[in-house]
């Protein structure tokens, strides 16, 4: 354990089909040597929600996480799954009354609220506890990464192909930062209406 | 006019006041709309021959408001009042002013965007025209239900039995009713709503309507047609010296498509077409066409 090098980064670049930065993907790096896998400390995940929508939009967890839900709203919202990786649901509640959710299967999670049906969000449950969410400017940053070999993938929720199509192999030492970039075929992106438009007519 | 709308404005900001003290919850979730309308309605008497037939065009501005409160993880209660005022561009004896409230209770059938839902609603509104004829109160029932059929496709469908009383009934014919705004219909209404992203909607109702209406003759009807089938009979001094308007019971089919887009998360602007078909008693029939132009803006 004593001899592993932490000095590796990733630094990565993401733009969708127009060549646009794209926030919201989710970069993971697996090390081929899986002695290499150090499970994170301080690992407190958390998904907010904040004016009726969940804040981020993506949050990337490693297995076995215990996620929060604070509700950081005047009003109650009524948090739930129906994906495979995890099912839950949190009835009903407001503040942070709601009990952490472990999130124990690889996948993606995706969130709704029952409340307000145009509320969406995702939990990226990762195998590796290395990955980094990309911002507005379609960058992020993975540290720490210990010496040796990684497969290292993108995903995207509205990305067309397969997260496995852009899996790239690269070999992480403590000399230089790894720069990697992506560019995404996006499906074009649909999301309910926050009010009530168009409800019947006024006769 | 003026004078009725600051009484309906007070009488609305004691509406306001009221339910505020009747909740005092903090999960109850206040809301306010503005909307405004240009509207031209082709057939305004609702006539059938052409020498009666008169279209007008008219603005409506309404503000209505209330609290949503999320009873338990599948029941809401809705309490909104709204003020709406409308004015002609030319027959100023319809402009009007209305203050009515609505309660609604709704409930999701379980967990999911696609779960449907069902409500129950009643509402009472106050009518003041500029011409009396058509004061009263306007009262309606309603049981609602409907459900998301596909991630752009919403459905909904509404049974009411709405009920209208006049003020005024002044007699024209003895032994005839002048309660011709005393009407009674029961309601069925259909509605879809197609997104074709998360800014521009497709709206399509139906709505059948079956019981009174209300028809205005300008000139004296040659036929007397309406005399057999009649149930009540007044002056209309709106439409001319003449006119008279005439209660039969009819049926009532509105067609209407709507495409809306988003301007901003509060606003949305809209153009509506709706075509009226009304078949009434003694084979009396007209036809309404109304172009309207939308924009609602939500606080
Ligand atoms: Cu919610």
């Amino acid at each position: 354990m004593a001899s592993q090098v932490y000095a590796g980064e990733i630094r990565i670049s993401i733009k969708d089909g127009q060549g646009q930065m794209l926030e919201d993907a989710v970069v993971t790096a697996t090390p081929l040597d899986s002695k290499n896998i150090i499970k994170p400390k301080n690992n407190k995940p958390v998904v907010d929600q904040v004016s009726k929508e969940f804040l981020p939009h993506v949050v990337p967890v490693y297995i076995n996480s215990l996620v929060s839900f604070p509700n950081s709203d005047n009003i109650r919202h009524h948090v739930y799954s129906f994906s495979p990786a995890k099912k839950f649901e949190l009835p009903l509640y407001s503040g942070t009354s709601a009990a952490p959710v472990l999130f124990d299967k690889p996948g993606i999670v995706t969130l709704g609220c029952n409340i307000h049906d145009w509320m969406l969000g995702y939990i990226y449950v990762s195998e590796t506890p290395y990955f980094v969410r990309s911002e507005k400017d379609g960058k992020g940053l993975i540290r720490s990464l210990p010496e040796g070999e990684y497969v290292v993938k993108v995903w995207h929720p509205q990305m067309i192909d397969t997260e496995d199509s852009t899996a790239r192999r690269i070999a992480i030492s403590d000399a230089v930062a790894a720069n990697l970039e992506w560019q995404l075929s996006l499906k074009p992106a649909f999301k309910l209406p926050r009010n009530a438009v168009g409800k019947g007519f006024g006769y | 006019m003026l004078s009725k709308c600051t009484r309906l404005i007070t009488l609305s900001f004691a509406y306001v006041y009221l339910s505020t003290c009747m909740i005092g919850d903090a999960s109850a979730e206040g809301f306010l709309n503005l909307d405004a309308k240009l509207k031209y309605d082709n057939n305004l008497t609702n006539a059938e021959h052409s020498s009666d037939i008169v279209g007008d065009s008219l603005v409506v501005a309404a503000v209505n408001g209330g609290y949503y409160i999320q009873l338990n993880d599948f029941d809401s209660l809705r309490i909104q009042g709204e003020l709406s005022g409308e004015a002609y561009n030319t027959f100023h004896g319809l402009d009007n002013v209305s203050l009515g409230a609505n309660l609604s209770l709704k409930r999701k059938w379980g967990l999911g965007l696609y779960k449907p839902w069902s409500a129950l609603s009643v509402s009472a509104a106050r009518l003041d025209y500029s011409n009396s004829l058509r004061d009263g109160w306007l009262y309606q029932a309603q049981i609602s239900a409907g459900k998301r059929i596909t991630e752009r496709w919403d459905i909904w469908a509404d049974i009411a039995l709405q009920k209208r009383t006049a003020d005024n009934a002044p007699e024209v014919d003895p032994g005839v009713s002048g309660a011709v705004f005393d009407l009674i219909n029961r309601i069925f209404k259909l509605d879809a709503v197609y997104a074709f992203n998360d800014k521009t909607f497709l709206t399509l109702g139906y709505q059948l309507r079956y019981g009174d209406v209300v028809s205005t003759t300008i000139h004296e009807s040659p036929t007397h047609v309406f005399d057999l089938v009649t149930t009540a009979v007044a002056l209309d001094p709106i439409f001319g010296p003449e006119a008279e308007a005439y209660r039969i019971t009819g049926t009532t089919q509105i067609f209407g498509a709507r495409i809306s887009t988003a301007l901003s998360t509060n606003s949305v602007l809209g153009f509506e077409y709706q075509r009226h078909i009304t078949h009434g008693n003694g084979n009396i029939n007209y036809y309404n066409s109304t172009p309207t132009l939308t924009f609602s803006y939500g606080f």
